[in-house]
């Protein structure tokens, strides 16, 4: 690109045909919009229908069938130009097999149509605007794919790129290529000289990275709640499937790489203890609130409280904030009304929170007293050093040394389980010194910030999801081993992994990307093999990516779920990426294979579960369908070695695959899990086909069909006086038109007209032999590890199946012009 | 870390990659490894186990196949089927055929024809010790069968398990009959009426250049019926002279004529009739009309 590398933005403005100020003009965007096409990438998955329903039509075994189709088709019109009587069984064979492609192709295609039009709902949930320039007039929505080259477009914090833009004018301007690039840190980006490579050029931004500085948690609510609503629509599922192999792989999965926010929290900060004067008090318990009714100390903390948050609440309820402060809002709210409380104590001046500080002071006036009241919110430590008195039963003591320990140790012992602390301080000003009109002063402090009444320490924590513990118990008893990977404090996740499982021995592993950082391959290798149980904490998503490559170098299928843009690589590199649907960001959706509409790790079980029975249930589908071709090639084997005359007609066979097979096999993926489903280590290197099921299939079962379908055809060749020793070698005379005297064991002879309807007969008994060993078969297939007895004919899907199995080998055996002979043959013999 | 980089060399969860070999020496690897003394991948004694059980599952497969068929030999008669006349899938409505059948053949050509003749002389070997077909003149092996001038084809009836023809009385002979087979059934005496009559015909019934005659009688005798499977029972025979025209294909048709043999002229599904193709090729005689 030649513009890369001009340095002057003059020179950039000429070649681009734009102005700096004003943009491009309407029309002339239009042309370029014309000429260039939408901004958008080629997309990938948006075929046309027609193109789709191509797709699904043609594709893998499909493109057999249709051969076969038109091979019939050929064959039958070779035989209609030559000879006078066609044999109609290719036409018939021909349209049967053309019917059961577009009739395959068909559901194919709506299955797909449906997923991708639910992908395109998502796509179109969030709107992609752009603000840019044209006409001299900022437009904030412009879409995205109208951006044309040579647009002004601005970007802000928290804003997706919306096309590979050069920067012209930039302020702290850095990007997170991380999506593209893989690289975690942001990197700035400003309007400087190029560099040859495109990719490292610093003064281009690529479309799709995103502006990461001061990046905004959680999205615009409004998406959110549009996301909530689909999210309710698909309630049911609740688990969006991109990539429909996903979830097979998911039943495959030997670990879980799991996030911690938003996945195994709630993403959502509430007060969980209290602490003081010198207990502990558990906002969880049920008499928490009788027990500190009328407590003075509670009260002024309350008031405190209410005073500090700089969460604001509307007048509808909704509380607008930093998560930690609409934490202590939402507590407070329940005991008294913050709103009322603000009222009373008006704002006079404040000192905001700010990191070298770590406290944040303001002065309050009490409108029924008339006195001021100063509030301090911030680190326990500091605050601690701050106060000279405490409140203690209702009066106010002076803090002694003992005291000043004991509030250390109470708030180390809360800092341990992970849970962020507050303290809070309060004090009464003397109205004689502060008088109503005492100017206070924020910058040059003229009001006291020492000697302050020690109110009380909360403890806030992101609790982790009720359903979690459970899910994860339940994931660790199918072998499948669950890793936390944080960003946090290693105390918080230890103390979250504590709690939902993830480490269940005291002491289990926590690595800290520090440490990850000093690590060798080779070691993080060692290390991941050594200790089941194992947490990483402040760890940055390359090293995420680290974490699963190693896992996957074990021979682990890897599961990983993430929300962030960070997550990007790593739920790339899974095996099963997982993403949230609802705190999840657009670029995580769209490299994740699955999205958890509700952000829950237990619909992750659901998945695995869900998984594992899918491939269960398909194995059995692939076992029913496969025992049934043993007994339809052998006897053309025997047809062609022995010169019997066939056992089974190409229609039968037709009749068997298509027909009476289908239904049975289908429902058989209707199949509820088998109890131990998820007790059973996760498959390892088990193919769909393995060799072992080809040996039951093809060794057993299929022998036994064949057996069985001999058997009944010997039968019927029996009782008509063809005994099996005369039919070896009969073929030459049996399937001679021209003959019309073939002499059975009995000397009776028999038109050509004659052998075929036996032939037929015999067929048919071989067909309904094989129908009902497929019975039995899909009831064999039914389980693959636990017992018929134990699984029970539950599914009535099934039950349905082999009735209708039933029911259409009848259909095809007594409705006149397919075989109007079948008696009730002795067939005793053998059931 | 000391001790953990000396835990890998003892331990056995570190594993190292296979090491790799050239294609010829893992092949026979994969034939005999004499590490684990495997041979295809298992031990002899696994291998002893597999075909054990195979050997056992096919021998038990194969007994319950014999016993089926055990049973089913049990209820069959050696003699009779288990479904004669209507109940079986033969009827009761024999079919017709002839023996050769076709003619096609090479005037000029001896070993053409004499394929027929052998043909026909095997076919005919046990009747030879008939009293009835020695007293036949015509269209035995002294003549060659008619061969090649007016071929002999004979026409019998299949066997059917107890199967008896219902005969034509003088009086009640069908109208499709053709004149000639109803006037020579007038002639012959009553008794000589209980036989299934044959009549042949050329298809196509425009020229009349085909002759056709009845060396041997126009009627199958009734006192071969019923067929019971009885030793040595031989189907009568019925010879029929024909002289086509030469070069040219002729389609003969004879039909069998009993009460109940039901003749149905349909091509797909053909019912008391048989139907031969005869074609005598003449070189010479093409030649001489030419000249």
């Amino acid at each position: 690109s030649p513009f890369l590398n001009a340095t002057f933005t003059d020179d950039l403005y000429s070649l681009l045909g734009t102005d700096p100020v004003k943009g491009l003009s309407s029309d002339r965007a239009n042309e370029l919009l014309d000429y260039y096409g939408p901004n958008t990438l080629t997309p990938t998955t948006q075929y046309l229908w027609p193109r789709l329903l191509f797709k699904s039509l043609c594709t893998g075994f499909s493109i057999l069938i249709w051969l076969g189709a038109i091979l019939c088709l050929a064959a039958y019109l070779i035989e209609l130009s030559t000879k006078p009587d066609p044999c109609t069984d290719n036409l018939y064979l021909g349209c049967v097999l053309i019917a059961v492609d577009v009739i395959c192709g068909l559901f194919s295609f709506f299955q797909n149509y449906k997923s991708s039009k639910i992908m395109k709902t998502f796509n179109n949930l969030i709107p992609t605007y752009a603000k840019c320039t044209r006409d001299g007039v900022l437009s904030t929505d412009t879409e995205v794919h109208n951006l044309v080259k040579g647009d002004l477009v601005n970007v802000e914090i928290g804003d997706v790129i919306p096309a590979d833009i050069r920067i012209i004018e930039s302020k702290g301007f850095k990007v997170d290529n991380s999506s593209l690039t893989g690289e975690c840190v942001a990197v700035a980006r400003s309007n400087t000289e190029g560099t040859p490579n495109i990719l490292e050029s610093p003064n281009v931004a690529f479309s799709s990275a995103l502006c990461v500085e001061g990046w905004a948690k959680g999205l615009q609510p409004t998406v959110t709640a549009s996301l909530t609503l689909t999210a309710k629509r698909m309630v049911a599922k609740k688990c969006l499937v991109k990539n429909l192999e996903a979830i097979e792989a998911l039943g495959a999965c030997t670990t879980i790489c799991s996030d911690k926010t938003g996945t195994l929290t709630e993403n959502k900060m509430c007060v969980v203890h209290i602490w003081m004067s010198d207990k502990t008090y558990s906002v969880l318990d049920d008499n928490f609130e009788s027990t500190l009714r009328n407590d003075q100390g509670f009260a002024s903390l309350k008031i405190c409280g209410a005073l500090c948050s700089n969460a604001s609440v509307s007048s509808d309820g909704v509380m607008r904030g930093d998560a930690s402060e609409k934490a202590i809002l939402s507590f407070l709210i329940k005991f008294d009304d913050p709103v009322a409380i603000r009222k009373r104590y008006p704002k006079i001046a404040e000192i905001p929170f700010n990191s070298v500080n770590k406290y944040q002071v303001s002065v309050h006036l009490e409108v029924s007293s008339s006195k001021y009241i100063i509030v301090m919110k911030g680190a326990p430590e500091c605050i601690v050093s701050k106060c000279s008195t405490l409140i203690h039963n209702n009066s106010t003591i002076n803090m002694s040394a003992k005291i000043k320990e004991a509030a250390n140790t109470a708030i180390e012992n809360l800092a341990n389980t992970g849970e962020r602390i507050l303290a809070f301080a309060d004090c009464i000003l003397n109205p004689k010194e502060f008088p109503l009109d005492y100017k206070f002063d924020t910058e040059d402090v003229n009001f006291p910030l020492k000697n302050l009444r020690f109110l009380g320490v909360i403890g806030l924590k992101d609790p982790p999801r009720e359903e979690v513990r459970y899910a994860i118990e339940r994931v660790r008893e199918a072998g499948v081993r669950v890793m936390m990977i944080t960003g946090d404090h290693p105390a918080t996740a230890r103390a979250v992994a504590h709690e939902v499982g993830i480490g269940t021995a005291p002491n289990f592993h926590v690595v800290t990307g520090t440490e990850l950082r000093n690590m060798t391959p080779d070691l993080l290798y060692l290390t991941l093999e050594k200790h089941y149980e194992i947490v990483f904490a402040r760890t940055s998503p390359t090293q995420k990516l680290q974490i699963v490559e190693a896992c996957q170098r074990q021979g682990g299928v890897v599961a990983v779920t993430g929300d962030g843009v960070n997550d990007a690589p790593a739920l790339r590199r899974a095996d099963i990426g997982i993403s949230m649907g609802i705190t999840g960001s657009q670029v995580s959706k769209q490299t994740a294979d699955i999205i958890l509409m509700d952000d829950n790790f237990a619909t992750i079980v659901t998945g695995i579960e869900e998984g594992r029975k899918i491939f269960d249930n398909l194995k059995k589908s692939v076992c029913y369908i496969l025992i049934s071709n043993v007994p339809e090639i052998i006897p053309v084997l025997m047809f062609i070695l022995f010169s019997i005359p066939l056992p089974l007609g190409v229609m039968t066979i037709l009749c068997v695959d298509l027909g009476t097979d289908m239904w049975p096999a289908v429902s058989l993926s209707y199949e509820q899990a088998e109890q131990d489903v998820m007790a059973r280590p996760p498959r390892s290197s088990d193919p769909l086909v393995s060799a072992c099921m080809l040996r039951l299939v093809y060794g057993h079962l299929g022998l036994i069909e064949f057996a069985a379908g001999m058997f009944a055809y010997f039968i019927v060749m029996a009782e008509h006086g063809f005994y099996p020793s005369d039919l070896f070698g009969i073929r030459d005379k049996w399937d001679n038109v021209a003959v019309s005297d073939v002499e059975d064991s009995l000397g009776q002879e028999w038109t050509y007209a004659e052998r075929k309807e036996l032939e037929r007969a015999c067929q048919a008994a071989y067909f309904v032999a094989v129908v009902i060993t497929q019975m039995m078969n899909g009831i064999i297939c039914k389980t693959r590890y636990n017992s018929l007895l134990h699984v029970g004919m539950k599914n009535n899907v099934l039950k349905m199946g082999l009735l209708v199995e039933l029911m259409l080998a009848c259909v095809v055996c007594y409705v006149p012009g397919v075989n109007t002979f079948f008696r009730t043959y002795p067939l005793r013999l053998r059931w | 870390m000391a001790n953990k980089s000396n835990g890998l060399e003892t331990s056995d969860w570190a594993r190292a990659p296979p090491p790799n070999r050239p294609f010829c020496e893992r092949a026979l690897k994969a034939i005999y490894d004499p590490d684990d003394n495997t041979f295809l991948g298992r031990t002899p004694k696994r291998w002893g186990i597999v075909f054990a059980f195979y050997g056992v599952f096919y021998a038990v497969l194969a007994l319950m196949f014999a016993v089926c068929m055990a049973g089913l030999f049990s209820v069959l008669d050696d003699r009779k089927p288990t479904f004669i006349l209507d109940s079986s899938l033969i009827g009761a409505n024999p079919g017709v055929a002839s023996r050769p059948r076709y003619v096609v053949f090479d005037a000029q050509n001896s070993t053409n024809f004499d394929a027929y003749i052998n043909e026909l002389q095997e076919f005919l070997q046990p009747y030879t010790k008939e009293t009835w077909y020695m007293s036949k003149m015509k269209c035995t092996k002294d003549d060659n069968y008619g061969f090649p001038d007016s071929p002999c084809v004979f026409v019998k009836l299949n066997k059917i398990y107890s199967w008896m023809p219902e005969f034509f009385s003088a009086t009640e002979l069908p109208a499709d009959m053709p004149e000639d087979l109803q006037e020579y059934i007038k002639v012959v005496s009553e008794s000589e009426r209980q036989k299934i009559w044959i009549s042949c015909w050329d298809e196509n019934k425009n020229t009349n250049e085909t002759q056709i005659e009845y060396p041997w009688g126009r009627g199958l005798p009734g006192r071969f019926y019923p067929y019971l499977n009885q030793d040595g029972y031989l189907s009568p025979l019925l010879a029929v002279q024909i002289t086509p025209p030469i070069n040219t294909v002729v389609m003969i048709r004879c039909r069998a004529w009993a009460k109940n043999i039901i003749y149905n002229k349909s091509l797909k599904e053909p019912s008391g009739y048989v139907r031969l193709v005869m074609n005598i090729v003449d070189t010479t005689a093409v030649n001489s009309t030419d000249v």
